[in-house]
């Protein structure tokens, strides 16, 4: 009973979804790997704010078949009693029906945990733009092989359009083979020689990092060569958007 | 040479909860451990985990990546920058992390600076890693604050690190700014770790001490020697989760992490996901548990204050406890904290910790919990009346 609930649920909300995303239609944004999301999630969503975007994007929690819709329709859920449930269903038929104001852009969190999660995700929303981090073992997802984690990550790739992005990490070999089996149109990035858009110099201070890109030298006080990645990720979105 | 098992002794707060559950109708003020459950979604998304097969293999040494990224956010969040791959470590609570850090400085004689009164505990884990403890004492009438020129006098070639609990326990007090910095400094001339163990931070009642909470782990010029380490057991009602972690310099998170995988090879996979859970918990989903303990503070200290006669107390700023001092005048037979502790046990059964399980300045002293239930705390009280008319 309680899985067919949540079924149904899960099918109400996706409905909700398409009417939102029909009625205003947002550029999408997703960020899929296995690392690093939420971070390049915010680097994005700064860089995209800094040139003057209406930029929304998901919490963390949110990545999944019911936390998906629930951040494209931008409710969060205030309980887990069915009370509080039938409360956030009303406050996403509310917005899908009659929302006036809807972000231009949406940034979303695509969490793959196993085999299919990709499709399930895709059946809910369609991105224009596909930002990869990357793809290595998961202690998070033991049972899931790099092989089938390289599989839905290539079903991310497959519906990106002619008219649509697919930004990866060139540092990472399994999305490096992924990008060339990719025919549309792509940007790498990474501190490797040989990526389209290239950290170089990168220096590690006492109070966090510097590296140069496109000959200027950047800054962050964060630890952690992750957040230099995330900034080449969403220098690389910015550009696509100017 | 004997054994570590032969020389170290349970600590005082075991020995007096052993004491308590071979006695029946025991109220114990005495454990440190909240009286609520695990919150629902912690426990819901930990069944999810087993259910879904994700729990029973190990992960890595230092924790689920999720989980250390959701920590990383959660640093950040508090002005702190750690890199989750290299410096952050997913440990079994915070004694494991505290004992891992231990092991992974100390030579067998080197020496370990300990505020008194302070959690009692830590003295085993100086001495599992071969350490020495040296207490210096922090002064009651001026609010538990650090006596910085007896630290320093304390120095020898031998010391290697600084020990903190802050907020502390027992006191509840909470170190200034100030006096972090100026430990920070001394930490620097003398080249010493600092660990400094936050489990409590979540626990401060006043707002303004909130917001000016201060921890030496922000600054980036001290984190190649400060160790701050986190459990989730008090903040999230886990402690039989046995969750915690700690993060630190690249370097130095590398030599604690060595030994932390021949102790324990990683925290429970399990509970690394009600881990992530809670940190995805809303600041309002907690609330309610602050607001309780408040109530229960008062209650306390509403208690202690109609026995001024026999003890005398501060509010507690920070955690769970209060730590009344006994007007040893007023009890004549009196003979040290342990002492009255067990005649409190065996005279109206009412489980406390005595103050000397906290070090020498702890003496003449009682760790009341209110992290037990109101009925507790109130019956505590009542039978801690009963005995006062006994005398």
């Amino acid at each position: 009973m309680r899985i067919m609930l949540k079924k149904l649920v899960e099918r109400y909300l996706r409905f909700l979804t398409g009417i939102v995303i029909y009625r205003h239609q947002p550029d999408i944004i997703a960020i899929a790997g296995i690392t690093s999301k939420t971070t390049t999630k915010k680097y994005i969503v700064d860089h995209l704010r800094q040139i003057g975007l209406d930029v929304r994007a998901n919490p963390k929690s949110y990545n999944t078949e019911i936390g998906l819709p629930l951040a494209v329709l931008y409710v969060e859920v205030s309980g887990y009693a069915w009370k509080s449930w039938l409360k956030t269903i009303w406050q996403c038929t509310t917005i899908a029906l009659f929302s006036k104001r809807f972000p231009k852009i949406l940034v979303l969190e695509f969490g793959v945990s196993g085999v299919g999660d990709m499709k399930h995700l895709l059946n809910i929303v369609k991105p224009r733009i596909a930002v990869f981090t990357n793809i290595r073992p998961s202690d998070f997802n033991p049972n899931t092989t790099i092989d089938e984690l390289n599989s839905e990550m290539l079903d991310l790739m497959k519906v990106i359009l002619n008219n649509g992005l697919v930004i990866y990490n060139w540092d990472d070999n399994n999305l490096r083979a992924l990008a060339n089996q990719f025919s549309g149109q792509k940007i790498s990035y990474g501190i490797g020689e040989g990526a389209d858009i290239q950290a170089t110099n990168i220096q590690q201070h006492l109070d966090g990092l510097s590296w140069a890109v496109y000959g200027q030298k950047r800054k962050t006080i964060k630890s952690g060569l992750h957040h230099i990645y995330a900034e080449l990720a969403a220098d690389a979105v910015a550009r696509s958007f100017k | 040479m004997a054994g570590l098992g032969d020389t170290i002794e349970l600590s005082l707060i075991k020995q007096m909860e052993m004491l308590a559950m071979s006695q029946p109708g025991v109220i114990s003020l005495a454990q440190g451990i909240p009286s609520f459950d695990t919150p629902e979604p912690i426990k819901r998304r930990s069944v999810e985990a087993i259910n879904e097969g994700r729990v029973a293999q190990y992960s890595s040494s230092s924790g689920l990546s999720d989980l250390r990224e959701d920590i990383e956010d959660e640093l950040e969040r508090d002005g702190m920058s750690y890199d989750f791959a290299k410096e952050i470590i997913v440990t079994a609570g915070s004694i494991e992390a505290i004992c891992a850090t231990l092991l992974a400085i100390l030579d067998p004689g080197d020496e370990v600076i300990l505020p008194s009164p302070t959690y009692t505990s830590y003295v085993q884990a100086i001495l599992v890693a071969r350490g020495v403890p040296i207490f210096i004492p922090l002064h009651e009438e001026s609010g538990w604050t650090l006596d910085l020129d007896c630290l320093k006098n304390k120095l020898t070639s031998r010391t290697r690190a600084i020990l903190l609990c802050n907020p502390n326990n027992p006191t509840g007090s909470i170190f200034s700014k100030k006096q972090l910095l100026a430990i920070g400094a001394i930490a620097e001339s003398y080249n010493l770790i600092i660990l400094t163990d936050e489990v409590y931070k979540d626990f401060i009642y006043d707002k303004e001490a909130k917001n000016n909470f201060f921890t030496l782990a922000s600054i980036s010029a001290l984190r190649h020697r400060v160790v701050r380490i986190f459990s989730f057991s008090k903040a999230y009602a886990m402690t039989g989760w046995r969750i915690g972690y700690l993060h630190t310099d690249r370097a130095l998170a590398q030599r604690i992490l060595r030994v932390h995988d021949s102790l324990i090879t990683c925290a429970p996979v399990v509970s690394q996901h009600a881990a992530m859970a809670a940190l995805r918990l809303k600041p309002h989903e907690l609330q309610h548990y602050i607001d309780e303990y408040m109530v229960r503070r008062q209650i306390l200290c509403d208690g202690l204050n109609a026995l001024d006669e026999y003890f005398s107390h501060t509010v507690p700023a920070a955690t769970y406890f209060v730590f009344p001092k006994i007007k040893i005048k007023m009890f004549p037979a009196y003979n040290g904290s342990f002492s009255f502790a067990k005649e409190l046990l065996e005279k109206v059964n009412l489980a406390v910790v005595p103050g000397i399980a906290f070090g020498p300045e702890g003496e003449h002293h009682l760790r009341l919990s209110f992290g037990r239930s109101r009925h507790d705390i109130n019956e505590g009280l009542r039978r801690l009346s009963v005995f006062i008319k006994m005398i």
